[in-house]
């Protein structure tokens, strides 16, 4: 019973934490426009090497 | 002792490879409450000693880490030596293979000792590790080394070996040597090879070297760097020598003071460690400048977003949470729930940033702040004041590092002073891409 009750409290805080990062985030995400594109993972240059 | 010095020993024949591998294992045992190491390979080490010997006594000189003891971070791969990444995970994993820059040093003539200690699978600033011991600060057993690479810097300082390989995903290079009082360089994203390391964030993550001056990194560094085609995020541009470092004035050298962020929320004696540098900056010829930076704090939390993201999606088919240390699994949970817009969003504003600093490079050729706010905490302290308020000594301890590794420049922690206590201070030299043998001019600046 206990351990059930510190499981949820402890996803509780994760919740809140990531909440927290969240209300911190969203006025980042409205700066962003449709020209903003990620920077990509992958490259030209790796996928050359992928077909060589 | 420097890699110079002990190369000149064993270049004259005062000193043999297996004499400095049998005093580095010594060292090592002398000080193993340090907990500074999870395997140490003695017979391993003494018999590649042996070898390197030979190849002496033949006129066969590997170069300038020929026969220099090192030890690597357990998450780099070494064959047939197991790697733990710190983790009940790993606990049992032997590589087949050997990490790029494992071979790299070893064709250099290293010769490995051990595995570091570190915090759980990097992810984590103490390397208060419960499953293989917490790392303590050699300056001061009572303190943490600072993480995740706590192990590697703590080595140096206990004067076990002279370099170290660790990993840099939101200041694990530059954290411990901060506290620790030695040098640790994050190079720029692509310019060191991460093939046969475990991975913790694939877009924040780098390797690098720590030692105890800039001439040694940079030792390190022309050995390391370069070109893998394992590694698809290695970048393939030609490189300098970065040792020997090239000596001159700093004349004509912008060094740019950020106005906001970097100086807020630091103690008193950090700070002034820092001002003191500059100072000797100015007097060494560099034109000191304030700068306004962008804002570090948005890039720190678009830093976290994609690093939940990313280590999450190597530890999200676990569900036994008795596999993790509470700290570690906590990160996991809170990875679990963001959500993919989110993490493709700070990926897009990562392109912002990039924007902004290459801006910021045609104003400035380098950049100074503290690598820490603080020196290293107790190991019973989990937040720390400034002033009135507290911060949790995790966050406390990656928030002047992690934006550099959002943003893939390189940055040099160097030493700088101690505060009150007798414990170190460091400071980062952040410089545009590529520009590694820039900063290391800087930082052998302030050595001389």
């Amino acid at each position: 019973m206990s351990d059930h009750s510190e499981e949820q409290e402890a996803a509780a805080q994760n919740h809140q934490i990531v909440e927290r990062l969240r209300e911190v985030f969203r006025p980042s995400e409205l700066r962003l426009t449709h020209e903003v594109e990620p920077l990509v993972i992958f490259t030209p240059a790796s996928l050359e090497k992928e077909v060589e | 002792m420097t890699i110079g010095e002990w190369g000149a020993l064993l270049r004259s024949r005062k000193l043999s490879c297996v004499e400095l591998v049998q005093q580095t294992l010594a060292q090592m045992k002398a000080v193993e409450g340090l907990n500074m190491t999870i395997t140490v390979t003695a017979e391993q080490a003494l018999a590649e000693a042996a070898l390197r010997d030979e190849e002496l006594a033949k006129g066969i000189d590997r170069g300038p880490l020929h026969g220099i003891p090192t030890a690597y971070k357990d998450i780099f791969y070494t064959r047939g030596v197991r790697t733990t990444g710190g983790s009940l995970l790993y606990a049992d994993f032997v590589p087949d293979h050997n990490a790029t820059v494992v071979d790299r040093l070893a064709n250099a003539g290293a010769i490995c000792v051990g595995k570091a200690n570190l915090h759980e699978l990097a992810y984590g600033a103490t390397s208060k590790n419960p499953h293989y011991g917490s790392v303590r600060n050699p300056c001061n057993p009572g303190h943490i080394a600072g993480g995740s690479s706590g192990g590697s810097a703590a080595l140096i300082a206990a004067d076990c070996v002279p370099f170290t390989l660790g990993t840099d995903t939101g200041g694990s290079i530059r954290i411990p040597a901060s506290y620790c009082g030695v040098f640790g360089l994050k190079p720029t994203y692509g310019r060191v090879s991460r093939h046969g390391v475990l991975p913790l964030a694939f877009s924040l993550d780098h390797v690098g070297p720590l030692a105890s001056c800039a001439e040694d990194i940079g030792l390190v560094m022309n050995v390391i760097a370069g070109h893998d085609a394992k590694d698809a995020s290695s970048g393939d541009r030609p490189f300098p020598q970065f040792s020997p470092i090239r000596m001159s004035d700093l004349k004509g050298l912008r060094v740019g003071i950020p106005r906001s962020f970097y100086f807020q929320r630091v103690h008193d004696e950090v700070a002034a460690a820092v001002g003191n540098a500059v100072s000797d900056l100015r007097k060494n010829g560099a034109a000191i400048l304030d700068v306004d930076i962008p804002d570090m704090e948005e890039a720190n939390t678009a830093a976290r977003i994609i690093q939940f993201g990313e280590a999450t999606s190597l530890y999200a088919h676990h569900q036994n949470a008795n596999l993790f240390g509470e700290d570690v699994w906590a990160l996991i949970q809170q990875g679990r729930l963001i959500q993919a817009h989110e993490y493709v969003n700070a990926q897009r504003i990562r392109t912002l940033f990039r924007r902004d600093f290459d801006r910021l490079w045609t104003q400035v050729d380098a950049v100074i702040a503290p690598t820490t706010p603080i020196s290293a905490p107790k190991l019973s302290d989990t937040t720390v004041a400034f002033g009135n308020e507290r911060e949790d000594v995790r966050i406390a301890s990656t928030r002047l590092c992690r934006a550099i590794n959002f943003l893939g420049e390189p940055s040099l922690s160097i030493p700088c002073g101690k505060d009150k206590a007798g414990l170190p201070i460091g400071m980062q030299i952040i410089g545009p891409l590529f520009a590694e043998a820039r900063l290391l001019q800087i930082a052998s600046s302030l050595e001389r």
